[in-house]
């Protein structure tokens, strides 16, 4: 056999054989899974409850953690600096675990005691409401959609610039996209793997790849923090370089010691620039980036975003795999560690990236302020600038486990909620048979996936839908008050619950039109209202509405308070 | 004790507003980790000490579900 050594194949082709070895241990997690599956519907959505706690929180984290983690959590600190690490790693931490902790738990009993499989399913009873998913139904798939479109978007871009030069014969094209693999084949490739795992081993497949995920991010990020502080001089020197060029990156507050630092430099950028023959871009010099403040009001309300988890979906389908309540303890307990492990070498490689200089020359060659800047490239352009394809081919496996991670749970909890919701609930009136429902559940998992992939095909230069995936965590937050009252209220009415989410949903909706007619709904948005996220106005609305409905109609049925409050229906 | 995990898990979300690193750029730590941004790390890994406490001492004693109380496809309505 004739071997080819790394350095002499085409760029690209060992990032390739990287990703292709990723999504091979994948099917392989698909086919092993399903030798244990049991063939009925239970086992194919939760995996027949029998999931323990280290698949448990191996899997929950590698769902909660998107594509932002890593490639998203790098470009924010690059353009906003450590910040980042607090509003959204540190709040996570401690609301992640709250949310297991008082809504998880909680739904795995109901949903064990009564077998719930999706969230309208415990809706409809606790509000004594067949109804609600009527309204529920739509906008818990209108959340979720645009991620998982956002997903697969981002993995064939990932493959393309991973790939790059990889096949100039067979894929000509220009910039990035020559020689890589087409973005219709990767996303074909990606979707069609994660359609192939979950069917083949359903719940159970999915928790076992979340799993392999959650490893391959702490490998990543382990790894190409450990390089690219060795590449940078070390930690120490690429820390002292962001203190001498962009001091605001540690901080959240801008002081006129920063704003002086930064004329300084820039006038010997601009000095650099005037020297530097007419047309040709500075290479030598650092441009600093523009003081960048966060304020106070604004981080503490980023605390209202990872609420959202306590009404995801794919989330709740990964809480009812769970062999038994104690299971949850270690989730609740590691979850804010391994949150902190994968943020922050990422968020440290965006900061020292703001200084970056290897062999005399930047590393980012645009700054925050540039016409051309673009954030998510910049833990990318760290890490080709380690020249080393196989760290460059990890990361792309690694940032691919992200978007699969959680495309795989959304596909199956979608397919869930078409089968039980729609199908079962109203043309089968709660009766299908075990098979039925999960030759169906098989069935809507391919509709949703090749919609997905279609709608992803063709919204791939549809900037709008890029900025929808912040308001579908604001989306998710605004639904909080209605789960935590549904498990700790006794008094919250069904009018009480539909005006909730109307008041959440529907301020959300206003936010985003407004916001968008002000600024554009294809600019790149921070939304803000009133100098908050707008989750936190969204929670609060929805709050508001929830307790003052509640009180002014009618009490529940003493049978739905019996059902779900006493110590008889419990025991 | 119950009632101090939740004392302390409180007086960690107030702690996470950490305004009086908010102008300082120059303290760092192990010499190489910002100060706000050590802070932080630690914040996590409170979070994930208190959350582990109040798995031991907050637990709800309700919580678990034998399996002879589950619901299961063939053993009837699930009233939904």
């Amino acid at each position: 056999m004739m071997m080819v050594a790394a350095g002499d194949m085409p760029a690209g082709v060992i990032q390739l054989w990287i990703i292709v070895g990723y999504l091979g241990a994948l099917i392989a997690l698909g086919l092993a899974s399903n030798r244990l599956f049991k063939g009925t519907a239970v086992d194919y959505f939760v995996a027949s409850r029998g999931v323990g706690p280290v698949l448990l929180v191996l899997s929950v984290f590698g769902t909660t953690m998107t594509a932002f983690a890593i490639q998203g959590s790098s470009g924010e600190a690059w353009v906003s600096g450590v910040g980042v690490f607090g509003k959204m790693a540190s709040w996570s931490a401690i609301v992640h675990a709250a949310c297991f902790f008082l809504v998880g738990v909680k739904l795995w009993t109901f949903g064990k005691r009564y077998g719930y499989q999706t969230q309208i399913q415990f809706f409809r009873d606790r509000f004594d409401s067949p109804n609600i998913g009527i309204l529920l139904f739509p906008i818990l798939v209108f959340l979720q959609m645009p991620y998982v479109v956002i997903g697969i978007i981002g993995a064939g871009n990932m493959v393309t610039a991973a790939t790059s030069g990889a096949f100039p014969q067979l894929f000509p094209g220009q910039g990035l996209a020559n020689g890589s693999v087409p973005f219709w084949l990767s996303t074909l490739g990606c979707t069609g793997v994660v359609w192939l795992y979950v069917s083949l081993g359903g719940a159970r497949a999915t928790a076992w790849a979340n799993a392999l995920q959650t490893l391959i991010f702490l490998v990543v990020g382990v790894v190409t923090f450990a390089m690219i502080a060795d590449k940078l001089g070390g930690a120490a020197n690429a820390t002292q370089m962001v203190q001498e060029y962009n001091p605001s990156k540690f901080t959240r507050g801008v002081t006129d010691e920063h704003r002086k630092n930064y004329d300084e430099k820039m006038a010997s950028w601009e000095a650099a620039k005037a020297a530097a023959p007419e047309g040709k871009p500075v290479t030598s010099v650092l441009k600093p980036h523009p003081p960048k403040e966060m304020s106070e009001w604004g981080f503490l309300s980023y605390g209202f975003i990872p609420l959202s988890v306590a009404m995801f979906p794919h989330l709740f389908q990964l809480w009812l795999t769970a062999r038994s309540a104690k299971a949850f303890r270690l989730t609740v307990t590691l979850h804010p560690l391994l949150i902190m492990l994968i943020w922050a070498p990422c968020i440290a490689i965006g900061v020292w990236a703001s200084a970056a200089m290897i062999g005399g020359k930047p590393v980012i060659p645009f700054t925050p302020d540039s016409p051309d800047a673009n954030a998510n490239v910049v833990i990318g352009r760290m890490v080709a600038a380690l020249g080393d394809p196989m760290v460059s081919g990890l990361l792309a496996a690694g940032v691919l486990a992200a978007i699969l991670g959680g495309m795989d749970a959304q596909f199956l909890s979608m397919g869930s909620m078409f089968t039980h919701d729609v199908v079962d609930h109203y043309f089968g009136h709660d009766a299908l048979t075990d098979r039925q429902r999960l030759i169906t559940g098989r069935v809507f998992v391919v509709v949703v996936v090749l919609g997905c992939w279609l709608l992803a095909l063709a919204l791939k230069q549809t900037r709008p839908i890029f900025n929808l995936a912040v308001w579908c965590f604001s989306g998710f937050a605004a639904l909080f008050p209605l789960v935590i009252a549904a498990l700790y209220w006794k008094r919250v009415t069904r009018w009480g619950a539909y005006a909730s989410i109307v008041a959440g949903i529907g301020s959300g909706v206003w936010f985003y039109v407004r916001i968008g007619l002000d600024r554009g709904f294809s600019s790149r948005m921070d939304p803000e209202m009133w100098g908050l996220v707008p989750a936190a106005p969204m929670v609060v609305f929805a709050t508001v509405a929830l307790i003052a409905v509640s009180w002014l109609t009618r009490p529940p049925e003493a049978g739905t308070i019996e059902k779900f409050f006493s110590a008889g229906a419990r025991h | 004790m119950k009632r101090l995990i939740v004392v302390l898990l409180v007086l960690l979300a107030v702690l996470h507003q950490d305004f009086w690193w908010r102008n300082d750029h120059e303290t760092v730590l192990f010499g190489f980790l910002p100060v706000s941004m050590a802070y932080h790390i630690g914040i996590a890994i409170a979070a994930s000490v208190l959350w582990g406490l109040a798995c031991v001492y907050c637990w709800p004693a309700d919580a678990e579900v034998r399996d002879d109380e589950a619901w299961s496809p063939s053993g009837g309505s699930r009233g939904h």
